[in-house]
């Protein structure tokens, strides 16, 4: 119990009171952003707001909502009958620091094709791949860990694009966490092609008729609240600090209604051009009295399609009742088992490699001493 | 001599196995006689527990209420969720030679489990003098009564089959003789074989 708890008591003390604090100033906070948000949305309505869609955050690094056609404060409930099927990819991967034997870098990626009332088990693929360098050689040297990451989404969007399906139902494409990268905008030559592979891979998507989607669970952003600060921010002393979207919207939506959609204003959304522009809505997949807010990222190639949009709608809400009281899709989660590398897999891994080479007479480094001494204790964290 | 597999072995010991399978291979029954092939032969057993463990999906799925058909085929084709088979070893055999003696050394992990037919069930309730009700009776955390009774109704049909119906009778007459100075014991098996065979009749 290394944890002294005696220096902490009066701590978690001070710890409790401010939380209490700050949880009282949070509904006067949000009831003054609603009022925000009805007040702009009737402006924009008015047309008060004429340049509203070239509404840009005055700080370079700050990300924030654009309203686009729809009324801001208004929710949305979907409106399908229609057939479909759906698709979802994820993906793990195993990178290795100095104080390894070895130094690998791998990712797992899986699919899975789930038909809704076809009574036929999913389909799954997952595949694994040691990463390469430009050459198209395993990569025998150690690999920056967001390097290695970019790879694993773009991998992952491959999956969605290159999956073959057959039959004429819409096919929903559904990936866990943002469809805009979270490494951009880097600069280096070997992020700017990763980038490059990956709006291709966007436009395959596109170019194969699928809905795209990325489902961010419990969202921290506060990207549409950024957007009352810009627009109302001069007017008065505004303190919105510690309150999210999802406080906003947990109030405004209904179970199993939308918010309007937004546009997505970013450092890096300007590269995603034309039909790749990127836009998303809030989604309450909750229940009565227990809302629960996610953020769902699309393309503008299905914000464009209305039909799309309740497509994707009806799908993720189908695939977060089967979780019962705690929504997220199944989907989701299949493609998550399927693709998670755990702790003993790289160990497994290492073992093996460490086995061939020694018979294979190469002299291979040790785990730094550091690392050794840390796993006298049987390991139970990841770090 | 059947040659489909039932699974593969996970763990074992001198008196018992636990062998894993996934549901697409043939489960077999509670009762049911299996063989191990190893090296020399092969280890006979009979499946006394069958359990399939559960994991957090299942219990948030089964929570949940309505299960669509394709995720209750997803858990059961793709997840890698294995039935567990507990083996009560009862005997085996060296160069076709049956002994209800326990094997001389237990099978090893990975070695593949086969569900026995009738001919094999006659062969070995046939070689020597029901020996092996002795490893049932005394096994720990068994239920005895309930894996004879089932085991004495597949045997059974298996003798009649090949022109033996006297060999229940003589199978019951053991157990009173083994089980004589356990009166508890006996009347629990006896009650267990009398259920079933009225069941069957």
């Amino acid at each position: 119990m290394p944890i002294n708890y005696l220096d902490l008591q009066p701590q978690i003390k001070d710890y409790c009171e401010q939380a209490e604090s700050t949880y009282k100033s949070r509904s006067r906070k949000v009831d003054q952003v609603l009022d925000l948000l009805h007040r702009c949305a009737d402006e924009i309505t008015s047309g008060v707001f004429q340049d509203i869609s070239g509404l840009k955050s005055p700080h370079p690094n700050n990300r924030c909502a654009r309203p686009d056609i729809e009324r801001i404060d208004q929710s949305y409930r979907s409106i399908n009958e229609e057939k479909y099927v759906l698709l979802a990819s994820d993906g793990s991967q195993i990178t290795s620091n100095h104080h390894d034997a070895l130094p690998i870098s791998l990712i797992n990626i899986s699919g899975i094709f789930y038909q809704p009332n076809s009574r036929k088990a999913p389909k799954i693929q997952t595949f694994s791949e040691f990463i390469r360098n430009a050459e198209n050689d395993i990569a025998l040297e150690m690999i920056p860990e967001d390097q290695v990451n970019m790879i694993r989404d773009v991998a992952e969007a491959g999956m969605l694009a290159n999956w073959h399906s057959e039959g004429d139902l819409p096919i929903i494409a559904i990936s866990d966490g943002p469809l805009e990268l979270f490494h951009e905008p880097r600069t280096s030559a070997k992020h700017q092609r990763l980038f490059q592979e990956y709006l291709e891979v966007l436009r395959k998507i596109r170019q194969a008729g699928r809905i795209f989607g990325g489902y961010i669970d419990k969202p921290r952003a506060d990207l549409v609240i950024r957007m009352l600060e810009i627009i109302y921010g001069s007017e008065s002393q505004l303190d919105l600090a510690s309150i999210s979207d999802a406080d906003i919207f947990s109030h405004l939506l209904e179970p199993g209604s939308r918010s309007a959609i937004f546009q997505l204003n970013s450092p890096s959304s300007s590269n995603y051009t034309g039909p790749l522009a990127l836009q998303f809505f809030y989604l309450n997949v909750g229940l009565k009295d227990k809302p629960w807010i996610v953020r769902v990222e699309i393309n503008r190639w299905t914000a464009d399609n209305i039909s799309s949009v309740h497509l994707l709608h009806q799908a993720l809400l189908d695939q977060c009742r089967l979780m019962g009281s705690q929504p997220y899709p199944y989907i989701l989660h299949r493609a998550h088992e399927e693709a998670v590398v755990h702790f003993d897999e790289k160990e497994k891994l290492t073992s093996l490699l460490s086995f061939l080479l020694q018979q294979s007479g190469v002299e291979i480094g040790s785990r730094s001493y550091k690392s050794s001494a840390k796993e006298l204790q049987k390991r139970t964290r990841m770090k | 001599m059947n040659d489909i597999s039932a699974g593969r072995l996970l763990r074992s010991n001198t008196r018992g196995c636990v062998v894993g399978c996934h549901i697409s291979q043939p489960v077999p029954v509670f009762g049911s006689m299996i063989n191990i092939p190893i090296e020399t032969g092969r280890v006979f057993g009979l499946v006394y527990d069958i359990h399939i463990d559960d994991d957090g999906l299942v219990r948030q799925l089964a929570a949940a209420g309505s299960v669509p058909d394709e995720v209750i085929l997803d858990n059961r084709t793709n997840r890698n969720v294995p039935v567990e088979m507990s083996i009560i070893f009862i005997g085996y055999s060296i160069d076709r030679k049956i002994s209800h003696l326990l094997p001389p050394r237990p099978p090893l992990s990975l070695d593949e489990m086969y569900i026995c037919d009738a001919e094999d069930l006659r062969n070995f309730t046939n070689a020597g003098h029901f020996g092996y009700f002795r490893h049932i009776l005394s096994g720990q955390d068994i239920p005895a009564g309930e894996l004879l009774s089932a085991h004495l109704q597949a045997a059974n049909s298996a003798q009649r089959d090949g022109g033996n119906p006297n060999w229940i009778s003589e199978a019951i007459q053991e157990i009173i003789s083994l089980l004589r100075d356990n009166h508890e014991l006996m009347t629990n098996v006896l009650s267990a074989i009398s259920d079933a065979f009225l069941a069957s009749s």
